[in-house]
Order: C-alpha cells, then structure tokens, then sequence
C-alpha cells in the first residue's frame, strides 16, 4: 500500500549540508582564529564569538565541539538566538546517532538535554 | 483459576499498581540494575498516590466552586482543566487502571506505526499522550466499551492522533524551524491548524510580527502555579461576591465567606501543584524507558516534541498568540451561553502555551495581521470545542471541569459521535 516503506527511499536528507573541502579549510581557518579572540572576549562579543564557533563547527559537522561551544552561549546569555535552535538540531542528530549504534545511554543523555533546552525555552519565554 | 481472578480483580484493577507494572516493565526491558528497578516501580506507584491526593483537594475546591457560581449567575461554570479531569477519571470514576493501559497501547500503536508505515513521528510528550489516554478511556467508557476493547480501540484512536497531529503540523513546522528534524508533539494540533486557515484566509506571511518590536514583561507568568492563582482568586472571590453572603456564609463555617472563597482558590492551585507533581513521578520513570525503546525500534524517527520547541523561532508571535487567545476565550465565555452552551472560563495556561504555539503557526502563513484575527478565531475555538463536551461530562460525573487540548477533545466527540452510534448498532 502507498503508505508502507519504500524499502529503495534512502533516510532524511542530514541536518547539515556537505561542505565543500575548500570551504572546511576555510572554516578551520576561521575557527582558530576564533578560538584565538575568544581568550579576550568579554561580554557581547564572547557571546557573539562563541556563537559563530558553535555554528562554524557545526558547518564542518563537528557536532560535540558545536555542542560545546553553542552550551557555553547560552549557558552565559541565555535568550533565544542561534544557539537555542542550532542546538534543538544537533542534539537531535546525536540522538539520531545513539539510536542507530543502540547506545542507551548516549541516547538517554540526548533526550534529556532536549527536554532541558525545552525547559530553557519556557523560562526564557516567560521572561521577555 | 482462583489466582487469576484474586489478579484481575485486586491487582490489574488498582491503577497505582497497574502504572508501577507498567514502569516495571519499561525498566527490565532496559535491564536497569536491581536497585534502580525497584526504586522506580515504587515511584511510579507514589505519584499515583500524590496524583490522587492532588484529585481529591480540586475536586473538594470544585464542588465548591459549581455551588457559589450557579448561584451567583444562574447557570453552570466550567473550569477547563485537563488535569482535573484525568485525576477525577483515575480516582473518582474508577477508571484509572484502564487509562493506564490505554496510555501504554497509545505508544505500543504509535511506535508501530512509525516502524512500519512513512509517517515516522515518534510523540514524545508523555503527559500529552496520559490526557490522550484520559479522554480515549472516559469516552469509550461512556460509548460502552469494557476491559479489552476499552484499551485496544483508546490505544488504536490514540495512536493515530499521535502519529497524524504532527504529521499535519508537519508543512507549518517546517517552515517555521527551516528543517524537517523535529516535529510538534502536542494535542492541541487542531486548534494550531485551524488559526493558520484563518491566518492564510486574512493574512499575509510577508508581513511578520517578528518585525515589530512589542511590549515586554510577563512575568506573572513565570510560575506556572502563580499563573493559575492570578486568575483563579479574583474568579472565586468575584463568584463568591454575587452569590452573596447568605449563600456562602454557610459553606464557610467560622471564617468570612470572600476569605473562605479565597483560600478555596487557593486550594484548587495547590491540587494541581500536588496533581502535577504525581503526573511528574509517574512519568519520570514510564517515558524515558519507553522513548527509550522507541527510538531504538524507529531509530530514524522525527521526535514529536512538547510546544516549547517553537518558541525560539517566533517570539514575538508567541506574545501576541496569547494575548488574542485570551480575548478569543472571554468573547467565547460570554457569548457561548447565549447558544444553550455552559460557560467557560478561561484558561490561562492553555492560552499560553497553546495560544502561543498557535501564534506562530498564525504568524508564518498569514503575518501580524494572520496572527491577530487568527488568534482571536483560534481563542473562541478552543473554547467552544469544550462547551460541546460538558453535557457528556457531567453524565459522566465530573465535576465542573472540562478538557482543554482540543485533539483530545477531538478524539472524544469521535467516540460521542461516531463510536458510541456504531455501538448503539450492535
């Protein structure tokens, strides 16, 4: 019937694009030289570095360092932006992941990150 | 044959142990320690105890609260209350074993149909899916179903709404999120789709409210028991005031009848705190066994997530989907009695979290201008879906309560109007 799986159909098209080979040179390039601002940073423009981290890293699909860096964010500002929806995707490509090797843990460690960061929105929401 | 009936009639039918079985179940398919499974079938089995607890203290506040309001204006007034009308259906109406099952075929159904059909939403609110179960049981109930066929047709029905509301979410929420990784997990789908046909009728998507700036400050807001005090006091008190003092006085022993009616407010929000925090240790150890599972069983799944999820994409439409929801449910209070239907009062945490959410779904088809009209037309919706319930509610035996997720309301006028006729046939 219609509605069945189509055994031939390949998975969901990945959250994040390929990137070209150039462009992840280019990308490692920015990232050093964010990570090198980011010593100096204060206030605004820490946010707005570690923001274009987590969303660099996140282009060259390193999701634990885009993680790492987008939790930082909004762990000292917290208010919606980029790395509230950027980390909606990448946990849900790590539970995605989890669920694939069977890796309970891992799995359980993503859904109760998603569930905090959906805490993390109502407080924020409540609060604007 | 004597075991097996000491079994169905004094264990399968008390729902406090019927969850801590079921919690036991999710928890050795995990293979959880000893230790932990333990603790966490008695968890289970204590939230059903706080959530009966929590039952009793709303429905006391309730009866209370249906005396002074018909005397007051003559007619009857309906709290829309989703929680009050799962803890009375679980305690008060003897139907928390069936729910409890229920609850479990609604997942068991939804993680097969993800497994096995196109449509891979997984719904991962666990409280949406226990009022799911609420509605599914009580309806069936009424429609005269019993034991098996109470659970299997509840977990059939249920299912599909857990798998077919996001999945019509699904075009808007793409839109909104830019992606197709996570879907809406929350019943009050329905309502979502009916304020962006109005939104797409009226509107237009170019014109954002995400592009204006707006007034801040919500804070009453920010506790969810607070939020239900602002409105439950001042609707006590003022009920209390036209009933007058010869009615109330003796409902209120000793103290004074407004401060009596008051606290009796008070009392309603300190049942749903205790209700709520029941629901949580119930759920705490059900759900994350049983996504668990689920996620393995469906590893490609688009999770179904509760309505928070929406809010970082749309602010501003949040804001302004309350506000509309809000006057759309007190235009509906007042002009639904005029139609031979109660009225309801409104809810101020459904018009937040469901007034909001549709917001954004207004906002991305039909812009401010959607996001406006459609709110109001989505505030007057969600209340008179309600409004239809109440007679069958009260045959039931609730008490001054209705629902509010108009999904689950939906799933129940299926039963009142498609089911329980095809039982009548039978």
């Amino acid at each position: 019937m219609f509605f069945w799986n189509n055994k031939k159909k390949k998975q969901e098209t990945p959250a994040i694009e390929k990137v070209e080979v150039a462009d992840i040179e280019q990308l490692k390039e920015k990232i050093e030289s964010l990570e090198s601002d980011l010593i100096a940073a204060l206030g605004k423009d820490r946010i707005a570095c570690l923001n274009a981290l987590g969303s660099a890293y996140m282009e060259i699909q390193d999701t634990e360092q885009a993680i790492h860096y987008y939790e930082m964010s909004l762990e000292e500002d917290t208010v919606f932006g980029k790395a509230c929806t950027d980390l909606m995707s990448l946990y849900n490509i790590k539970r995605r992941e989890a669920a694939v090797a069977k890796d309970d843990e891992q799995l359980q460690l993503y859904l109760n990150k998603i569930d905090n960061l959906m805490q993390t929105t109502k407080t924020i929401m409540r609060k604007v | 044959m004597g075991v097996i009936n000491f079994i169905i009639n004094n264990i399968l039918t008390q729902a406090g142990i019927t969850l801590a079985l079921i919690a036991l179940l999710g928890l050795v398919l995990q293979r959880k320690s000893i230790g932990q499974t333990i603790a966490g079938t008695f968890k289970t089995l204590l939230g059903f105890q706080v959530l009966s607890a929590g039952s009793a203290i709303i429905v006391a506040s309730l009866i209370y609260f249906g005396k002074i309001f018909t005397q007051g204006f003559h007619m009857q007034g309906i709290i829309p209350s989703i929680e009050a009308i799962n803890g009375q259906a679980m305690n008060e109406l003897g139907l928390g074993s069936p729910i409890a099952f229920t609850f479990l075929a609604i997942f068991v159904v939804n993680i097969i149909i993800a497994r096995f059909t196109k449509w891979k939403y997984v719904f991962l609110t666990g409280q949406a899916i226990l009022w799911m179960a609420t509605m599914c049981t009580a309806f069936g109930y009424f429609a005269g179903l019993r034991g098996f066929m109470l659970v299997a047709v509840g977990g059939v029905v249920g299912g599909i709404f857990a798998v077919a509301m996001p999945a019509m979410a699904q075009p808007i929420v793409r839109k909104i999120t830019g992606n197709n990784d996570i879907a809406l997990g929350h019943f009050c789908t329905i309502g979502y789709l009916f304020e962006a046909g109005v939104a797409k009728l009226v509107g237009n998507p170019e014109q954002s409210v995400e592009k204006i700036e707006l007034p801040k400050a919500f804070e009453f807001l920010q506790d969810t028991y607070l939020s239900v005090m602002v409105i439950m006091v001042p609707l006590y008190l003022i009920t209390a005031f036209f009933a007058g003092e010869e009615f109330c006085q003796p409902l209120a022993g000793n103290t004074n009848y407004l401060v009596h009616s008051f606290l009796q407010a008070i009392q309603f929000v300190v049942g749903v705190y205790v209700l709520l925090a029941g629901v949580r240790l119930i759920l705490g150890e059900i759900v994350p066994a049983f996504r668990g599972i689920a996620m393995k069983i469906v590893p490609d799944a688009i999770p179904a997530l509760d309505c928070p999820v929406l809010f970082p994409f749309s602010p501003n439409a949040v804001i302004v989907g309350f506000v509309t929801t809000t006057i759309g449910t007190v235009i509906a209070m007042f002009v639904l009695p005029s139609f031979g239907l109660a009225m309801i009062l409104p809810g101020m945490l459904t018009n937040f979290f469901a007034g909001g959410t549709a917001g954004i779904f207004g906002n991305a088809v039909g812009g401010k201008r959607g996001a406006i009209i459609g709110g109001i037309a989505h505030g007057f919706f969600i209340t008179l879906l309600p409004a239809l319930l109440v007679t069958i509610f009260n045959t039931l035996g609730f008490v001054n309560a209705t629902a509010t997720d108009v999904d689950t309301i939906s799933a129940a006028l299926f039963y009142a109007w498609i089911i329980m006729p095809l039982m009548t046939l039978l």
